[in-house]
């Protein structure tokens, strides 16, 4: 008796399976991939995380000692937020930018100026932080072109590395500026393949440009903007190259990341056991983040999932 | 009707008003102005002199024009072959990446597909892990598997990315399901209706995504590091990055001047840039969903 | 009888003195694994050349390993993953992480068992504290590590009519130095530039009031920070003055020694605090501008009380043996050739013939490549000192060299990188006038305090 009342479920579920079979098989490779180059090398990097380090030689099993170890360091946590709100601010501003920037490009009609425009905005993403942070060092030194416009302004001059609370307005900005050419040349990608019908519909039907940016475009770039936040959320907690070389003793405490911290004291220092338990650390709180975002972004009210 | 007064030719064009197609065109020029200058500066201190190239600030016009900086970097350097292996292992990379990544996308898009949501999780998941807690072990399985100094190595490690599988997910949510419905009732495979139907209807996002794994596997410095000791198997970004930026050698005297550095840059960054450039075809627009018009 | 016995007795005889012929042969063709960042040859051709010409000189077979980039984290890759090298090149620092994890050989009975590690003409006998750990040697040497010496612009100076070498050591005869060159030196012109992010160059100023860099080990076994100290509160203040005044540059506070380094070669700065090997690399690098436009003169700062110079020495380049390695005697004879004449020309002038060549009287000239290698394969100041240098050195070097008596190490621990911080982090704010020299030392104390660098 119950077993014909339960049998409709497992029989659809049985049945989906089988219709579903060749689908499976086009994403068996990927799967297959990622057990192999990704959760193999986790595990064994949960394990080194749990164990005393000795590079050469049998590791001792010391369980939860190096986590330990980690909550009670003051610049642990100090930096574990830093990266938490910077990475976040970052990338809802960075997502903003590429919009904008976006959608700007798609206003223009001249396709050469497009095209100019286009690729000089990616530049900074092409080059490392190593030259875009040394650029952006000397624009905004004692002497540099942004203190010499304040000069000119009438305007007192801007310590911006040695004043702690400029140090991360200047991350966000200067991050800002590197990325919104990257979003922005997702994003584009979503405008583009708007049909162009929905807009002179909505022009004979007396909308202005503006507004059919607001009703349409907006609208239809919002699945992309919701897979790059929920993709950038992963990423949140990473910023490391940046920080290592814009990051500066008297602005360090707000702006030090949590990446650079692992670096520090535990690629310097040939610590594997801290490195890998502050990395674990990172990957749960991202895990965390990420399932927030989701959870936000759903709730938003669309089909996205 | 509308209760807005408009210009005459603004009733047959659908465009910004002058006003704000004039402040549109003040914030291109100004985002085009800042993100310009580190490209110019990197193009004048690389034709620069050597020891004029060391002047503090940014510059941006050589005081005088010389191939100092590109002939050290040539003598100093094996180019071509570094060249040659980056190329290959980027270009069979990406291909492979990108149809292993998008057909994953597909099957992400079907909205009956039992355990969807669950592989979608963990496809993200992988995305998560920090590069340090595999540190050593990937290291140890590329050891095992054998791929330590080979271009398979190179190639397979970086196959598949969660990036491009969930953005390749984003793009194909746009394409209508009744032009795939339609196409299975003709009996149409799995397959066919991704390469037919949803590729190319997806094909700005595709190009997209395309160009930035391109560009990553290019500029990609840690995995191959890990995994290359062999120096003829170097990739362009290792060749550089070893010769251009002389190590953090306490009192060491062998040191490259600015000049050199930047032009190893240029070098690096050039390709992307061409390659940008005929990419742009696609990623501009041209190809839209329906009929051109003019 | 006798005789067929006696032609085998010879026969087993050759045969095995044959055998321990061949297996003596077979030790001493070993071979050796190296894995380097810095010294080796340049590029990967000259690298093969390089084993080579290692391999020749102690008889073995040599290969090198040079990772293009990431050292830290590949040797971290290859240890972990159970990679055999017999030698790994590090920094001094990083040698203690790794002899506290037990992943070193103990190499005291070797060193003590060659006659070349152990003679003291070669090696001074106090060297070797600094890569001891509680007695035993765990490392050896890669080169003779430098000092950092103050270099002033000598041709702005005499344009100031200042007599480099009659400048009075004290803080007070630096800043009317730097006032009166600063007065011709020009638009952009700084008296100082300094790298204090890092808080790495300042030892000849703190000098004058006799404190050391870094952390300093009492009689009591406990940890001081001289530079946190009240006696340091002039020296900070001297900075301070210098800044307010427009003598210090302010990119001293943020810039890095790349920067500092480009604006004294390009003429923009009076004096800076480098090694005395860069010296000799300033007045290269600055070509035809030498001597008539450019020329970097070495000082030894300021005197302390005690009527001394005190300079800082950097820290040791250093190769270790792996307790995992295969062939440490083989190891242990690379490190007694980087201490002899040829081990010497070798890792400074490079390979022979190929960039230098010797003519028959013994003189050496460079090649086109060996000259763009500024005589620098690793160690361009060799370890043994007994070291004759056939080429000669760069201008003004031998001068910056024969300041070294002043110099010491300064001691490196775990919380060394901490100790940096601390003292950049409010020393910014002391030199930029944003804390009094009272309050920035007691907050230096305080955060060294809470950090477990000072009791």
């Amino acid at each position: 008796m119950q077993d014909s009342l339960r049998a409709p479920g497992r029989s659809l579920l049985r049945r989906r399976l089988k219709q579903y079979r060749s689908i499976y098989l086009m994403i068996l490779p990927v799967l297959v991939y990622f057990l192999i180059f990704s959760f193999y090398p986790l595990i064994l990097g949960l394990i080194q995380s749990l164990q005393k380090e000795r590079l050469l030689g049998t590791p001792q099993f010391i369980g939860l000692k190096n986590y330990e170890a980690l909550f009670r360091d003051r610049n642990f946590l100090q930096a574990l937020w830093n990266s938490f709100y910077i990475g976040s601010t970052s990338l809802v501003i960075n997502i903003m930018m590429g919009t904008i920037l976006a959608l700007s490009l798609n206003e223009l009609r001249s396709r050469p100026a497009k095209a100019a425009v286009q690729t000089v905005t990616f530049l900074p993403y092409l080059f490392s932080w190593t030259v875009v942070g040394g650029v952006w060092i000397y624009v905004l030194s004692h002497n540099g072109l942004v203190n010499g416009m304040l000069d000119a302004l009438g305007l007192e001059r801007v310590s911006f590395f040695t004043v702690p609370a400029w140090g991360r307005p200047v991350m966000l900005f200067t991050n800002a500026w590197k990325q919104s050419g990257y979003f922005a040349v997702l994003l584009l990608a979503s405008l583009v393949g708007i049909d162009p019908e929905v807009y002179e519909a909505a022009h004979i039907d007396g909308a202005s440009r503006m507004q059919q940016i607001g009703r349409i475009s907006l609208p239809m770039m919002l699945p992309t903007v919701k897979t790059l936040l929920l993709l950038g959320a992963t990423g949140v907690l990473r910023n490391f190259d940046q920080v290592l070389i814009m990051s500066r003793p008297a602005i360090k405490d707000k702006v030090g990341s949590v990446l650079l911290f692992i670096y520090e004291q535990g690629i310097l220092k040939m610590k594997i056991g801290l490195a890998t338990s502050a990395a674990a650390v990172v990957l749960l709180a991202t895990f965390l983040i990420a399932l927030a975002v989701r959870k936000a972004s759903r709730y938003e009210g669309s089909l996205y999932d | 009707m509308t209760d807005k007064k408009r210009a005459p030719e603004q009733l047959l064009r659908n465009e910004l008003s002058p006003f704000q197609k004039a402040g549109n065109h003040l914030l291109l020029l100004l985002f085009f102005l800042t993100m310009i200058v580190p490209m110019v500066n990197v193009l004048a201190v690389s034709f620069s002199p050597r020891l004029a190239s060391m002047q503090p600030g940014v510059i941006l016009w050589p005081s005088e024009w010389t191939f100092n900086g590109y002939q050290t970097v040539w003598t100093r350097a094996n180019l071509s072959r570094a060249f040659f292996n980056s190329s290959l292992v980027s270009l069979s990379g990406t291909f492979a990446q990108i149809l292993l990544s998008s057909m994953a996308g597909y099957v992400l898009v079907q909205k009956n597909l039992p355990f969807r949501k669950a592989l979608s999780l963990l496809i993200l998941f992988t995305l998560m892990i920090p590069g340090d807690l595999t540190l050593i072990s990937i290291y140890a399985l590329n050891k095992q598997l054998g791929l330590l100094n080979s271009y398979q190595g190179l190639i397979i490690n970086g196959l598949v990315s969660g990036f491009s599988i969930l953005l390749m997910r984003n793009y194909f949510q746009s394409v209508p399901e009744s032009l795939a419905e339609s196409a299975r009732i003709d009996k149409a495979s799995e397959l066919r209706v991704f390469f037919s139907i949803y590729l190319p209807l997806s094909l700005p996002g595709l190009a997209s995504i395309t160009f930035l794994e391109f560009v990553g596997k290019w500029n990609a410095l840690m995995l191959p590091v890990t995994i290359i000791s062999d120096p003829a198997l170097y990739t362009l970004p290792m060749v550089l990055r070893q010769l251009a930026f002389a190590t953090d050698s306490t009192s060491g005297v062998d040191y490259i001047a600015p000049n050199a550095q930047m032009a190893a840059i240029v070098i690096s960054v050039i390709p992307l840039i061409i390659l940008y450039t005929f990419a742009q075809r696609f990623l501009i627009g041209g190809l839209t969903l329906g009929a051109t018009k003019g | 009888m006798k005789k067929t016995g006696f032609r085998l007795l010879s026969l087993m005889l050759a045969l095995l003195m044959a055998l321990s012929l061949t297996s003596a042969l077979a030790e001493a063709n070993g071979e050796i694994k190296i894995l380097t960042n810095v010294t080796g040859g340049k590029d990967d051709a000259e690298m093969l050349l390089f084993a080579e010409a290692l391999g020749k000189a102690v008889g073995a077979k040599v290969t090198m390993e040079k990772p293009a980039a990431n050292y830290g984290d590949v040797v971290m890759q290859k240890l972990g993953a159970g990679e055999v090298y017999d030698l790994i090149y590090l920094n001094a620092p990083q040698m203690f992480y790794l002899q506290e994890q037990g992943a070193l050989t103990d190499l005291t009975d070797y060193v003590k068992a060659s006659p070349i590690l152990s003679d003291t003409a070669v090696i001074p006998a106090d060297e070797w504290e600094q890569v001891s750990v509680d007695g035993r040697i765990y490392a050896g040497f890669n080169k003779t590590e430098v000092h950092r010496l103050v270099n002033i612009n000598k041709v702005v100076a005499e344009k100031a009519g200042i007599d480099v070498d009659a400048i009075e050591p004290t803080l007070d005869g630096y800043y009317e130095v730097m006032k009166k060159m600063k007065e011709v030196g020009g638009e952009g012109f700084y008296g100082l530039n300094a790298v204090i992010k890092d808080a790495w160059d300042l030892q000849p100023w703190f000098a004058s009031a006799g404190l050391k860099a870094g952390q300093v080990l009492n009689e009591d076994g406990s940890i001081s920070v001289p530079y946190a100290t009240e006696a340091a509160i002039p020296v900070w203040e001297w900075l301070a003055k210098l800044y307010a005044e427009g003598l210090l540059d302010p990119d001293s506070l943020t810039g890095s020694s790349g920067d500092m380094r480009g604006k004294f070669n390009t003429g923009k700065t009076a004096v800076v605090v480098d090694w005395a090997a860069w010296t000799g690399l300033y007045n290269l690098n600055a070509g035809e501008a030498y001597p008539e436009q450019f020329e970097a003169y070495p000082l030894p700062g300021t005197k302390g009380p005690d009527g001394n110079y005190m300079l800082a020495r950097g820290d040791a380049s250093i190769w270790v043996v792996p307790a995992n390695a295969a062939n440490v005697e083989g190891a242990v004879k690379v490190l007694e050739f980087f201490a002899t004449q040829e081990g010497g020309e070798l890792l400074s002038l490079g390979i022979e013939g190929h960039d230098y060549t010797r003519e028959a009287d013994g003189s050496v000239t460079f090649t086109e490549v060996g000259r763009s290698h500024n005589k620098d394969h690793g160690a361009p100041f060799p370890v043994s000192r007994l070291y004759k240098d056939p080429i000669g050195f760069p201008p003004n070097v031998e001068l910056a060299m024969s300041y070294l008596p002043y110099a010491s190490i300064q001691r490196s621990d775990a919380l060394t990188d901490m100790y940096r911080q601390i003292v950049a982090k409010y020393g910014t704010q002391i030199v930029n006038g944003t804390l009094s020299g009272a309050d920035g030392i007691a907050a230096m104390q305080e955060e060294l305090k809470a950090e477990g660098v000072i009791k």
